[in-house]
């Protein structure tokens, strides 16, 4: 009882800290944004009078001393309300949600990827220390940290549209059009975004497996005679999972906000490309929200892995005073 | 390149039937026949609409959809005359603008527009914020309405009053329903009068637009077009090459040619655009090398015209030392036209200037980026060294025209160009158009020949005084046109049909939409 | 004070032998990989004296000519030498990584080094701090950064500096967590050392080399987000050229001539990958058991 009373609380330990990061970002983003010099009515107003692009500020609240505009715009969000749109005067929210499948589809067969084919390898490579697989993952896993994913993006885009071997590069066709064709498009995008993120699980799962192999306790399962089958599921799989779930859950949270530039490169009208745009039109509430949201995810997903972490090494909750 | 070799298209056949007094419904055996046909168009473009608000459109990119929804009393032909459009006809009584409605024009909900929302809409258009257009009216005492005649009256000639009622700026809108509440006018659910009726826009992604049942042409040939925003030029390739989209227009990009050769299934058109490139100079902040005469002079010098066209622009524009593209002026007159490096170092000794490196803004998007590039490198030649910044359309606009003096010592960008060069004369004289206050300095000699030729001159007096107002600038050298634009435009000719006007002014890419139509 | 002064001299005669190990157990990869970089940081630093410089002019060359003997890269759409201003990218990517990197590393180290050392309300403040610059989308953080500043190389420096910070920060205070409460430290302290003096005297050398191996690794992090800003136009700015402004420049071309953008897109993707492998190296003298570090 005692052990899961402490472990509760490090769930809500964790969960406030998660709560400050969020309220951080969303006052780092905040005033980040009215640092920047001209508002929409300065931007694309340049012909009105001051006065005439003074009132349009106003219609936006922007007339307020930023303070009072911050405490306002905090207040509305904590009541779920994220505002209205300078450009297109529709609710936030609106413009939000209607990116979020295409940046979220992207980010999750991203993920899948990492997971079926980075994890599998890295295991693979971790197990045979020394041989010529093990070489090839390390290096694998090197070279894939290191193509910057615009890069790698802009080469799909070209042999992809002089060879088209039945993917399609640059544009979308949304999942209520037909899997099949979603997929065409969906493929090449998410894997050029699950590209660091490969190298990463694969590195980790290969150091992982490395570090768990060369413990005595495998070496005393291999001394006994222990089936190799079950010394892999029984230590070797299970003990090299913590690492690797860690790193999962950072670059689940990591490939949300890290859309930009695959989104730029494949002309897909994402959450990222929403941002960039709406940073250049000085749509305030729209990147707040935006930013907010992506932080969020980001935030929980590192969370859950403290949480995971606790739990599967319940000495990590314990230590845990204060 | 494609052949304009049917004749008359359909935009010009209406304008034509318009023009010896046909109505729509003598025509409506031919309409119905079309409302028939179906299908989606998907037309693919750069950029996305910046301004909702029609009358308070500053900016050229919001034009090209608003072509397609709103009418005006008047518009252009492809020889940029002015010809009947919600107006059936118009003349000149004394200093009178008269303008008889067309009968039967309805709007897209079906109601009949009447003299009230033409009074109504110029009323609205001309106070809304930033609208330039009132400049152009500066000598209107009245806009009334009798019937259906709409007085526009002056209190002495007007040259250019006719030529810009023939922009969205000022587009005829419902003004009954924007007064009862049932329609926002400042919002993105355009209803107007043209063929088409907005459905749905996303912001940077698509415009849904559905014919209009009641346009006064006549139904649209295609039942829906969709206006896509892809910015990139690859991705409209792309886009075109799969098939997500029909056709598309690359403004912006004198490469598009090279880069659509020996695609299957793909025309493409040249379009030619009164839209020009200009290098602008700082002449009212007091620390600018460019406040000198002589700089700017020798800069003008050093501008070597065929090498900016030949490199940054992929050799496809046309060179123009002023404005007056289409005729209107005499180039053989100008002083200052071709390089010469000998002469302009000569000036840059005389005048020594304090400061040699300078700010040069330029506009991102486009040819802007590349054009500075070989300019920077022309000035360098003659001892001036430049910092380039490239900033958004909003940033360049709030820095070059919303800050007095203007935060930049030199500037690439481009004019969207009108039907008449006595409209975008008006952006030479600061204290006039405003907006230009931060780097063109007062003339009072142009501004005052500018005034005469707008408010005073008749007959050929409008010819030649805008003659006297182009060589003042060609010695002034404030801003250097460099070029005209062609922009180009292609589509799946295995899946329509279309022909794209040859020349289009005001951002209207996409002039005769209403006509093409998707193969079966 | 005698065991600092044995400390040092361990450390000294550690940092004497990292090289020779490092040589000593670094495989041909490796090897490969420290010969590429050195080559590119020579590149980078001589490019302003090389005789390339002239081929970056406007008009160099016809538009988009192939690879020749002349033009190894070919030309861009301005008639330049794509390996001129390749050569000038190499040197500008560097650069701008190198200064945020070692800006972020030096800031990084004394404000990890004070969280560890106080502990407390500064440390929980710093440690939330970091979270949060953590958290914001690192592209979206530049762009904004971009915005306020202005592009240009000034902006990508301040982006870098902040993205790569919190890393930096949280690695020192990990390392340094061990140092402060070691028995040399705590003798400084009973001893009146004054705390700058402990920290810079006792601490700093022991954290050191964990510092400069995490700013290996941040350094090609460094130059992903470099070429990406300027990818977008928001880094440097033409005719300078960075790795990412080429790509930015030229990909549209990339069907008609692709050499103008794989020339560069390759060139920077060996950097990083250079980068990466020295650092691995590096790392596998100084903690040889540790998993590869988050970022």
């Amino acid at each position: 009882m005692k052990h899961l009373a402490s472990y509760m609380l490090y769930i809500a330990a964790r969960l406030g800290l998660a709560a400050i990061t969020v309220f951080g970002v969303a006052s780092l983003v905040f005033f980040g944004m009215r640092l920047i010099p001209g508002t929409y009515a300065d931007l694309f107003f340049p012909l009105a009078t001051e006065a005439e692009r003074a009132e349009i500020n106003a219609q936006y609240g922007l007339d307020a001393p930023v303070f009072v505009q911050y405490v306002k715009w905090i207040g509305a969000m904590l009541q779920g309300d994220f505002g209205t749109s300078i450009v297109t005067r529709g609710p936030v929210i609106d413009e939000v949600v209607a990116r979020l499948p295409l940046t979220l589809e992207l980010a999750s067969l991203a993920l899948i990827m990492i997971a079926f084919v980075g994890f599998p390898l890295g295991v693979v490579s971790g197990m045979f220390h020394g041989s010529a697989v093990s070489q090839t993952g390390r290096h694998a896993s090197t070279l894939l940290m290191s193509i910057p994913n615009f890069v790698l993006g802009t080469v799909f885009l070209y042999l992809f549209s002089v060879y088209s071997l039945g993917l399609k590069a640059g544009g979308w066709s949304p999942m209520s059009d037909g899997l099949l064709e979603n997929l065409r498009h969906a493929l090449l995008p998410s894997f050029t975004l699950s590209i660091t993120g490969l190298g990463l699980v694969l590195a980790t799962a290969r150091s992982s497996v490395l570090g768990v192999m060369g413990q005595d306790h495998i070496l005393a399962a291999v001394s006994r005679g222990l089936e190799p089958r079950a010394i892999f599921t029984r230590h070797i799989f299970r003990n090299s999972l913590i690492p690797v779930v860690t790193i999962f859950a950072i670059v689940a949270g990591y490939l949300l906000g890290g859309t930009v530039l695959v989104e730029t490169v494949f002309s897909l009208d994402g959450v990222g490309r929403l941002l960039v745009n709406s940073i250049i039109r000085r749509d305030y509430p729209v990147v707040q929200t935006g930013v907010i949201l992506t932080a969020a995810f980001f935030v929980l997903m590192n969370t859950i892995a403290d949480i995971l972490y606790g739990f599967i090494d319940p000495r990590v909750a314990d230590r845990q005073d204060g | 390149m494609e052949n304009k070799n049917n004749g008359l298209d359909r935009r010009s056949f209406m304008k034509a039937a318009a023009a010896l007094g046909l109505t729509a419904s003598s025509m409506g055996l031919r309409s119905i026949a079309m409302a028939a046909d179906g299908g989606t168009f998907t037309f693919g473009r750069p950029w996305e609409t910046v301004h909702l608000d029609p009358h308070a459109s500053q900016l050229s990119s919001s034009w090209n959809i608003q072509h397609m929804v709103f009418d005006s009393l008047v518009t252009l032909d492809e020889e940029f005359n002015v010809v009947p459009s919600l107006a059936s006809a118009f003349e000149w009584q004394g200093n009178n603008l008269v303008f008889t409605l067309r009968e039967g024009v309805k709007f897209a909900n079906g109601r009949e527009m009447t003299s009230d929302d033409v009074v109504k809409s110029m009323d609205r258009a001309l106070k809304s914020k930033g609208n330039p257009w009132g400049l152009m009216m500066r000598n209107k005492k009245s806009i009334t309405a009798d019937g259906n005649k709409v007085t526009f009256e002056f209190d002495g000639p007007n040259n250019v009053a006719l030529y810009s009622l023939a922009a969205t700026l000022v587009c005829i809108m419902p003004m009954k329903e924007m007064e009862d509440g049932s329609y926002d006018g400042a919002g993105d659910k355009y209803m107007g009068t043209g063929p088409y009726m907005v459905s749905e826009h996303i912001a940077n992604d698509r415009w849904v637009l559905k014919r209009n049942p009641h346009y006064w042409g006549g139904p649209a040939k295609t039942e829906t077009v969709v206006v896509r925003t892809i910015p990139s030029t690859q991705g409209l390739i792309a886009a075109l090459n799969d098939g997500s989209i029909d056709g598309a227009m690359f403004i912006g990009d004198p490469d598009a040619p090279a880069l659509l050769a020996g695609a299957a299934n793909i025309s493409v058109a040249t379009q030619k655009s009164t839209d020009f490139n200009y290098i602008g100079m700082n002449c009212v902040a007091d620390d600018s090398p460019f406040k000198d005469l002589r700089v700017r002079q020798a800069v003008a010098l050093a501008v070597d015209r065929d090498k900016i066209i030949n490199f940054a622009l992929a050799g496809n524009a046309e060179k123009t030392y002023g404005w007056t593209q289409w005729g209107f002026t005499d180039d053989s007159k100008l002083k200052f036209r071709e390089p010469d490096l000998e002469k302009a170092k000569a000036l840059m000794a005389e005048a020594k200037p304090a400061r040699t490196t300078v700010k040069y803004l330029v506009r991102a998007g486009g040819v802007h980026e590349a054009v500075a590039q070989v300019m920077s490198q022309a000035l360098a030649e003659i001892g001036i060294t430049c910092e380039l910044e490239t900033v958004d359309g909003g940033v360049w606009a709030k820095r070059v025209w919303g800050t007095n003096p203007s935060e930049m010592d030199i500037t690439s960008s481009a004019y969207s160009g009108f039907p008449h060069p006595l409209i975008t004369a008006h952006w030479w004289a600061p204290e006039l158009s405003g907006f230009t206050k931060g780097y063109v300095p007062v003339n009072e000699e142009y501004t005052a020949a500018l005034n005469a030729a707008v408010t005073k001159a008749t007959g050929d007096e409008v010819n030649a005084s805008l003659q006297n107002l182009y060589e003042i600038l060609n010695e002034q050298c404030v801003k250097i046109p460099i070029n005209v634009n062609s922009e180009t435009i292609a589509w799946r000719s295995d899946r329509v049909n279309m022909t794209p006007s040859a020349r289009q002014s005001q951002n209207d890419v996409m002039a005769g939409v209403e006509t093409w139509e998707m193969k079966a | 004070m005698a065991e600092t002064d044995i400390a040092q001299a361990k450390k000294a005669g550690r940092r004497k032998g990292a090289l020779s190990v490092f040589f000593a157990r670094a495989g041909i990869g490796t090897m490969i990989a420290v010969a590429l970089l050195a080559i590119m940081v020579i590149v980078g630093l001589a490019e302003p004296y090389l005789p390339t410089t002239a081929a970056k002019a406007v008009a160099s060359g016809p538009r988009r000519a192939p690879p020749s003997t002349e033009f190894i890269f070919g030309t861009d759409n301005l008639g330049r030498s794509v390996f001129a201003r390749i050569l000038e990218g190499i040197r500008l990517t560097f650069l701008l990584s190198a200064v945020a990197v070692f800006l972020a590393g030096v800031v990084g180290s004394i404000i990890g080094m004070a969280a560890a050392w106080y502990r407390g309300v500064v440390d929980t403040l710093i440690a939330r701090l970091a979270d949060i610059l953590f958290a914001f989308p690192s592209m979206i953080f530049g762009l904004i950064v971009a915005a306020i500043l202005g592009p240009g190389t000034l902006s990508a420096i301040v982006a870098i500096f902040f993205i790569v910070l919190p890393t930096m920060v949280r690695v020192v205070r990990g390392a340094a967590l061990g140092i402060v409460g070691r028995d040399f430290v705590v003798a400084a302290t009973i001893s009146g050392a004054s705390t700058f003096r402990i920290l810079f005297v006792h601490v700093l050398p022991n954290v050191a080399s964990v510092t400069v191996v995490q700013m290996a690794y941040l350094m090609s992090i460094g130059m992903i987000i470099e070429s990406g800003l300027s990818f977008l136009g928001l880094g440097v700015q033409p005719p300078l050229s960075s790795l990412g402004v080429l790509l930015r420049e030229n990909s549209a071309f990339m069907n008609i001539a692709p050499w103008v953008v794989l020339a560069p897109g390759a060139v920077l993707t060996l950097a990083i990958l250079c980068v990466n492998y020295v650092g691995d190296a590096a790392r596998s003298i100084i903690e040889p058991s540790q998993p590869r570090p988050l970022e």
